[in-house]
């Protein structure tokens, strides 16, 4: 792993407007600057106070429970990271994503994922990773208050405390390397992501981030991407086609160890 | 290319066990659909819970598609064909 580059990518900030739904018209939105790493359903406590505080001098109390989010009329999964959201939603042209707090009956499909929920899926995703990564033997070989340090890390927001623990989990060694590379693909538009078993080596020869697209999206990419349709971003950064798989894995990784990619069309 | 995929399930602890074990599942639905047909299968309450696990290792999020799945981590039976997914089940958490 790169320190600065992996400090880096875990500094980033995206910014988000949040509306809320059926509010007066005297209603300012609630505008924040969130961490890419980090989870929406962290930080809806904290939007919900502020929409309690300032409706209109009277004290409307919003329940947690009952509020969901909602972008283009639809339901956001806030157990995506902060980072996924942004890149498959905002629009190209503008520099700030607008969601819309909404508490009227949530749509079935959307469940409410509360902060212990929210902590199982993610552990549940880093095990799918290592899973993939070194057979599951690194999770299994860390002791429970190192798997209770890595979640506290993140939903802290405290880069110390994740580079204590998740070390072991990025990293891989020509004796031990990776079975296989933790990537997601979300293609703007589809329901859900892209994952196949893609292994990061083939024949002894290193593969590449455009190797892993043919795979996943071979419509989307064309041969060798000089025609591609989409453009391919992890962490809003347009991913150069030709990065080592190994080297992703290792710097672009978000905390639950997947490289999330998110695909939009071009233009 | 066949559009769907095999899964076999196993029960793990006090989960109910179904009569039908063998899944044939499209290959573009999801664990949550999954989730959704196999409770109402079992009859499960509404505070009842139900997981499923890979490798009795991990939950798959449930936007996890069967293709997705199915390419990741299905068992081999000798050819293609006989490719099939096992995924326990259980109504507590079993793998943490």
């Amino acid at each position: 792993m790169d320190y600065e580059v992996y400090r880096k990518v875990w500094e980033s900030h995206v910014p988000i407007e949040f509306n809320l739904d059926g509010a007066s018209e005297n209603q300012t939105p609630y505008y924040s600057m969130l961490p890419r790493a980090s989870y929406l359903c962290l930080h809806i406590p904290k939007v919900l106070r502020y929409f309690s505080q300032t409706s209109g001098g009277e004290l409307v109390e919003i329940d947690a429970e009952a509020a969901w989010l909602e972008y283009n009329s639809v339901p956001l999964k806030t157990y995506y990271p902060i980072g996924v959201l942004f890149d498959m939603h905002k629009p190209k042209n503008a520099q700030v994503w607008t969601v819309n707090v909404r508490t009227s009956p949530r749509p079935p499909e959307c469940h409410n994922v509360s902060k212990d929920v929210m902590e199982r899926m993610f552990m549940q995703a880093v095990k799918e990773a290592d899973y993939l990564k070194h057979k599951g033997e690194v999770i299994n070989s860390m002791k429970a208050e190192q798997h209770v340090q890595l979640w506290k890390a993140v939903s802290q927001y405290n880069f110390d405390g994740l580079w204590a623990v998740i070390k072991p989990l990025m990293e891989c060694s020509p004796t031990a390397p990776f079975f296989h590379i933790p990537i997601r693909l979300y293609v703007v538009g589809e329901p859900s992501f892209r994952q196949k078993a893609i292994s990061p080596y083939d024949d002894g020869k290193q593969l590449v981030f455009s190797d892993a697209i043919l795979r996943l999206a071979p419509n989307l990419i064309g041969q060798n991407g000089v025609e591609a349709s989409h453009d391919f971003v992890c962490h809003g950064i347009p991913v150069p086609l030709n990065t080592p798989l190994v080297y992703l894995a290792k710097n672009l990784s978000y905390p639950d160890n997947f490289v999330h990619v998110i695909a939009t069309p071009k233009g | 290319m066949s559009e769907k995929v095999t899964v076999l399930l196993q029960h793990v602890g006090d989960a109910p066990i179904l009569k039908q074990k063998k899944f044939s599942v499209d290959r573009a639905r999801t664990i949550a659909w999954f989730t959704q047909t196999i409770r109402k299968l079992m009859a499960l309450e509404d505070n009842q819970n139900l997981f499923f696990y890979i490798s009795q290792t991990f939950a798959p999020s449930p936007d996890h598609t069967f293709e997705a799945l199915k390419d990741c981590y299905a068992l081999t039976g000798g050819d293609v064909s006989n490719d099939h997914l096992v995924l326990h089940y259980s109504t507590t958490p079993a793998w943490g």
